[in-house]
């Protein structure tokens, strides 16, 4: 499968990237990490999307990433779940969007 | 300390703070600033000014207590992980077990009834060096004057039948306790992930962002003394055999 196998919109041209945090701590593929004052635990899917990108990288390139490792999603596009994973990403502080 | 009543203070705080002397060439870190005076006019103005002051002598050490402890972890912040946790350790082995909750949860209850027979460390903020060292703080209990009065009286250690360390600890047991009215039987212990120990850590700790790799100081420790036990207990008499077992490194689930 490829990231844009069942795509219902356009990428919207979506890039993140990691923002810096302060300290993180990873075990089993999840982890835990500093931001300011708040500590924010990430699942595996979570901590791997941040890994991936260190650098200005597009939507379609994580969510190849994300499906190499761990499959289609079981309900919706692989796009889409991987824009709602960045955004929540953003919310959290953790990565910049353009 | 000032006021006209100081000498009264003095007195007090030289045994209710008995086990925590001042080391020979040792320079303050810190500075509390005690008024205590017959004067109404003067302890207003001292209060006002940001110093402890009251006019009640019980109220005024319970405020000194917290406002010592409080300044000493500003002291320390960013130096090394402090804990809000009691801790106790084994006299012959000088292994140390730390039982972190929030205020009002059980630690001064757990001390004063677990406490007689083994090292009083602290009952209130546990200090680790990168080495597992614990920095002993045995200061005065803080223990409720009613069981649901706000109002607490400072209370000697050596009365309660506390010691201090004599020599170093370290810390092999890490626990959450989790007081509840509701539980029955012995205590059950849940071992947690690293994360998860982690992020229930965090809340109890002091200053934790000003240190350097703060979370990955804090995994390294929970990992190091073979991970973070969740307790839930109602009754401090039945944690003896849990505190036995985190300070002999070796916790386990309490038979049914």
């Amino acid at each position: 499968m490829t990231a844009n196998n069942g795509a219902t919109g356009a990428t919207g041209g979506t890039k993140a990237r990691a923002l810096a945090v302060d300290d993180q701590v990873v075990r089993d593929g999840e982890s835990v990490v500093l931001v300011g004052q708040r500590v924010i635990l990430l699942s595996a899917l979570a901590t791997t999307l941040l890994q991936a990108c260190p650098d200005w990288t597009d939507l379609l390139a994580l969510t190849e990433h994300l499906l190499a490792r761990f499959g289609p999603p079981q309900d919706g596009d692989a796009v889409e779940a991987t824009r709602a994973a960045v955004h929540e990403l953003h919310e959290q502080g953790l990565v910049e969007l353009a | 300390m000032r006021g006209d009543r100081a000498p009264e203070v003095l007195a007090r705080l030289a045994r209710l703070w008995e086990l925590c002397p001042v080391r020979p060439g040792a320079q303050p870190r810190a500075t509390v600033q005690v008024v205590f005076d017959s004067r109404p006019d003067v302890v207003q103005l001292a209060h006002a000014a940001g110093m402890v002051a009251r006019a009640d002598l019980e109220d005024l050490l319970q405020v000194v207590t917290q406002s010592v402890t409080v300044a000493a972890i500003d002291a320390r912040a960013g130096e090394c992980l402090m804990l809000h946790a009691a801790c106790l350790a084994d006299p012959v082995t000088g292994h140390a077990a730390a039982f972190v909750a929030a205020g009002g949860t059980g630690k001064t209850t757990l001390v004063r009834t677990i406490g007689p027979g083994r090292w009083y460390v602290t009952d209130e903020t546990t200090v680790v060096l990168d080495d597992r060292t614990v920095v002993p703080y045995p200061k005065p209990l803080s223990i409720r004057r009613t069981p649901d009065s706000l109002h607490k009286n400072e209370t000697a250690p050596m009365s309660l039948g506390l010691r201090a360390p004599t020599r170093p600890v370290r810390l092999a047991g890490l626990c959450l306790l989790e007081r509840d009215d509701h539980h029955e039987g012995q205590p059950v212990l849940e071992l947690l992930g690293t994360l998860d120990a982690v992020v229930s850590l965090v809340p109890h700790s002091s200053h934790l962002p000003r240190m350097s790799r703060p979370l990955q100081r804090l995994a390294a420790l929970c990992e190091a003394v073979g991970g973070v036990h969740r307790v839930t207990y109602r009754d401090a008499e039945t944690l003896a055999g849990v505190v036995d077992e985190l300070l002999a490194g070796m916790p386990r689930r309490p038979a049914a």
